[in-house]
């Protein structure tokens, strides 16, 4: 408290000494900059634009109607290019939520989920399905004609879940594509029909790897291995060389064995010094701090 | 044994759809529209003679029918006049009831018919009765139009029972818009300090209240008597 009167006291706050500039005229940007920032800015403005305007009922309408040119060399693996494009231009606005609202829609009129495709939807009945992979709720499997038709329609899905911009017309939409599917050839050649399944077994199998490569880099990820799948482990498997019979657990004390569930001995019921010790056995005697 | 199996079947959807049936008449008997006794408690043998097709199935698609509001409804419902507008017209119309016969889930197509439909024939109002739930999209359909037509919608499984006749759901009774008027000023109340109904509330539902309607809620107890509490509807 008593401290000698200092000369004066002394402001805490820095000398103004240093006369902030004047606020400089802001120079203008090089043309490419001014460009990247008005996209950055478009981008920004439109990602704030959560409240978009919804969708119009006549676009889901139009939508649940393709494919509109219906030919039997026509196909979801081969969609009229007409078709593709209204589908695309149209989905690219689309929230994913509206994307699945169109799905539903298409399976009220029994159409197949996947816009781009000419047949009905499935119609299993119950609620589950036994399937080679596994089980299934029948309600996912409806949705489609087809598991491929399925793969195509989640895959525009997904490209709308995580979207990426592309320029178009001086706005910033969607990236959009289907699916790729076997190369085109000439639509008016029928093709082979066995030569058509195995390709897309073909498809399917490539499909696999590309997920399970996929799925470990995303684990890798998730683990934090930088490395990712380069610094993969060659694991061998020995078969070990003395193989007895397998034994099925037998509880040690065969004195005690009725008073045995499922390897478990009850303790209750049972008189206190027998209790105490068996406490013994898992209790360290003193505990430390 | 199929036979068997089918023929029960139907007979419990026949039921169910025929509870339906009721339930629908009383709702729109207790909203004021004019249906007599006889319409609203229709016995299941008549039922079943007319809407059963000959092996015993019901036709959902014959199930439909229209009612006119009570004199006493059509004053409810007309807004007080105003010098603008000396002569209001009552917000009450006819309404047009109907059985979806779709079986799979409702979508704008269907939604679509009906509302068109109705205001094809000036319904003031309509209620679609559906076997499965409506699509996001449809739905949308209902409350775009709703300017136009007040459309309603109710699964079967909804109103096979009539919440109403349930003993703990007291009585309510829909204000119009002068009580409500008074009531606010009698108790000097802004409408927004009033406890509120939610309007998909199964009873607001079934009243078909509407958002900013004030409803009358009757209780009897033991020890307090007959009380009456009100709700806004939001
Ligand atoms: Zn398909």
């Amino acid at each position: 408290m008593s401290t000698a009167p200092a000369p004066a006291p002394r402001g805490i706050l820095k000398k103004a000494a240093v006369a902030a500039p004047p606020p400089a005229e802001p120079t203008p940007l090089p043309r490419e900059q001014q460009i990247t920032l008005h996209q950055a800015q478009q981008l920004q403005r439109r990602l704030e634009e959560e409240i978009k305007p919804p969708v119009p009922i006549e676009t889901f309408e139009r939508l649940t109607q393709l494919p509109r040119v219906r030919r039997p060399s026509l196909s979801a693996a081969r969609p009229p290019p007409d078709d593709v494009r209204e589908f695309l231009n149209a989905v690219q606005d689309f929230l994913p939520r509206e994307y699945s609202d169109l799905i539903e829609e298409r399976n009220c009129m029994g159409s197949c989920g996947y816009a781009l495709c000419p047949r009905p939807r499935r119609s299993y009945e119950g609620e589950y399905k036994i399937l080679k992979t596994g089980i299934a709720k029948t309600a996912d499997l409806n949705m489609w004609c087809s598991d491929e038709c399925a793969r195509r329609a989640l895959y525009i899905k997904v490209q709308l879940d995580n979207p990426s911009y592309i320029r178009k017309d001086g706005q910033m939409v969607v990236k959009l594509e289907l699916r790729e599917e076997e190369p085109k050839s000439s639509p008016q050649k029928p093709k082979d029909k066995v030569d058509e399944l195995a390709k897309t077994l073909e498809q399917l199998e490539v499909d696999k790897k590309t997920q399970t490569t996929k799925d470990a880099a995303s684990l890798a990820a998730e683990r934090g291995d930088v490395g990712g799948l380069a610094r993969q482990v060659e694991v061998t498997i020995h078969e070990k060389s003395d193989v007895a019979p397998a034994k099925a657990p037998e509880p040690e004390q065969e004195a005690d064995m009725h008073l045995f569930i499922e390897g478990h001995k009850m303790t209750f019921g049972i008189d206190k010094d027998s209790d105490e010790e068996s406490d013994d056995d898992y209790l360290p005697s003193t505990i430390r701090l | 044994m199929e036979e068997e199996g089918s023929s029960s079947m139907h007979a419990r959807e026949t039921s169910r759809l025929w509870r339906a049936w009721r339930t629908v008449h009383e709702m729109v008997q207790d909203r004021g529209y004019e249906l007599s006794d006889e319409e609203v408690r229709v016995p299941l043998e008549q039922f079943k003679r007319e809407f059963a097709d000959a092996d015993g199935s019901i036709m959902r698609g014959k199930m439909q029918f229209s009612a006119r509001p009570s004199e006493a409804m059509i004053k409810k419902f007309t807004p007080p006049p105003t010098p603008g507008n000396p002569n209001p017209q009552s917000e009450a119309g006819t309404i047009w009831v109907e059985f979806c016969p779709e079986k799979s889930s409702i979508g704008i197509g269907v939604m679509k018919k009906f509302v068109q439909h109705c205001s094809a024939n000036n319904f003031k109002a309509g209620i679609l009765i559906t076997a499965a739930p409506l699509s996001p999209q449809a739905r949308k359909v209902m409350t775009v139009t709703q300017h136009y037509t007040q459309i309603e919608c109710f699964m079967e499984e909804d109103l096979l029972v009539n919440i109403t006749h349930h003993e703990l759901v007291p009585k309510h009774i829909v204000l119009s818009r002068e009580e409500k008027m008074a009531l606010l000023k009698r108790y000097r109340l802004k409408e927004t300090q009033l406890p509120r109904i939610l309007s998909k509330d199964p009873i607001a539902r079934y009243l078909g209240l509407k958002r900013g309607q004030v409803v009358k809620i009757v209780r009897t107890s033991e020890t307090a008597g007959r009380y009456a509490s009100y709700r806004l509807c939001v």
